[in-house]
């Protein structure tokens, strides 16, 4: 999903939405699997606390409550 | 683009921007994240009422809440009598606002309406249209081409000729010929409308079924068919056509819903040669 796309879905998923959407995913795995940044301007890698198997679709990755899609042309690698 | 990959990080492929929300979690399946949107109903919802017409030259149409759409997005479809009308100014009717459309010509007094919104509040569902007005040069044309690519085979092509939905394959109407474009198999009559639809997911885990099956023999007890996967029942995810022409599902309607896996028909007997066709999306 390219940025401009991302922005869409923000702007379609409304603020209150995405946010309670957010905190029940949270509340639902707790912090233990759960992280949440918030993005710099231009910023595209998150390094994470705690590791995880790659291409084993063992994350979900959600971008203002959308989730995202794990392939190297369309969302984020992992 | 050159990202270094490894198991404490991730890298989007395009840069976000200041105040993005990212949330990672782990130990979370696909479906736990399409069940939890639905529950909040903004992964992907479907909602479909019939109405008859009981006015004559009634235009405008505005509707209860659960029937709010996004002009634009093509979230909001209606059928006449089972046949899909296209939107446009040229066409059969205009997206008004969240909960309104207007009708180009009004219809006539009995017809059903059928009012069928997509919300994808996610961003989840998208869909695209095509209406093509088939003027006598286009009658010919056969090869028809798309500006977005859909996948073939994968049932995310709909095409119809005058709201009626056709069917894909050589000795049917239409070859999905390429990613951009498919071909009829045979000419259009002038006056006619073409339409068609693509409907995508931003997430690759949904499927689309679509499974036609032929009329061969009268059998007035056994009006139950089987579905390949199961649907949810009641959240109009289960579409069924008679011959391109989207049934109503209820007691006194065409067709109700049994079980997860079955719906019967409703009537004495389907004529031989119908093709009735069901649409489930999978995730």
């Amino acid at each position: 999903m390219g940025t401009q796309q991302i922005r869409l879905g923000q702007i379609k998923a409304n603020l209150e939405g995405f946010m309670d959407f957010e905190q029940q995913l949270i509340a639902m795995f707790g912090d233990d699997n759960t992280e949440r940044y918030l993005a710099t301007e231009n910023q595209q890698n998150f390094t994470l606390r705690k590791s995880y198997v790659v291409g084993k679709n063992s994350i979900k990755v959600f971008v203002n409550g959308i989730l995202q899609n794990p392939e190297a042309t369309d969302g984020y690698r992992s | 683009m050159d990202i270094e990959v490894n198991p404490k990080m991730i890298a989007f492929t395009e840069p976000l921007y200041e105040g993005d929300s990212v949330v990672i979690v782990r130990n979370c399946t696909n479906s736990f994240v399409l069940s939890m949107g639905q529950s909040r109903a903004k992964a992907y919802n479907i909602y479909r009422e019939t109405y008859f017409i009981t006015e004559q030259n009634q235009y405008s149409f505005i509707y209860p809440t659960p029937f709010r759409y996004q002009p634009g997005l093509n979230q909001l479809k209606l059928y006449a009598n089972g046949i899909l009308l296209a939107c446009g100014a040229s066409f059969d009717y205009l997206e008004i606002g969240e909960e309104e459309f207007k009708l180009v010509h009004p219809l006539p007094i009995g017809t059903t309406l059928t009012v069928e919104v997509i919300s994808g509040g996610l961003g989840i569902y998208q869909c695209i249209r095509y209406p093509i007005f088939i003027d006598s040069a286009k009658s010919t044309q056969r090869i028809f081409s798309l500006v977005d690519p859909y996948k073939i085979g994968s049932n995310t092509l709909k095409v119809y000729l005058d709201g009626v939905l056709l069917r894909a394959g050589s000795s049917e109407d239409y070859i999905e010929s390429t990613e951009y474009g498919f071909t009829m198999n045979y000419d259009l009559p002038i006056g006619s409308i073409l339409e068609a639809e693509i409907t995508t997911f931003t997430i690759d885990i949904f499927n689309i079924r679509r499974v036609a099956t032929e009329i061969t023999q009268l059998n007035k007890t056994n009006m139950i068919f089987t579905t390949i996967v199961p649907y949810t029942m009641g959240e109009s995810n289960l579409r069924i056509y008679a011959n391109g022409i989207l049934l109503r599902e209820g007691i006194n309607e065409d067709y109700i819903e049994v079980d997860t896996n079955h719906f019967k028909m409703n009537g004495t007997e389907i004529a031989i040669g119908t093709i009735i066709e069901y649409e489930i999306i999978t995730w």
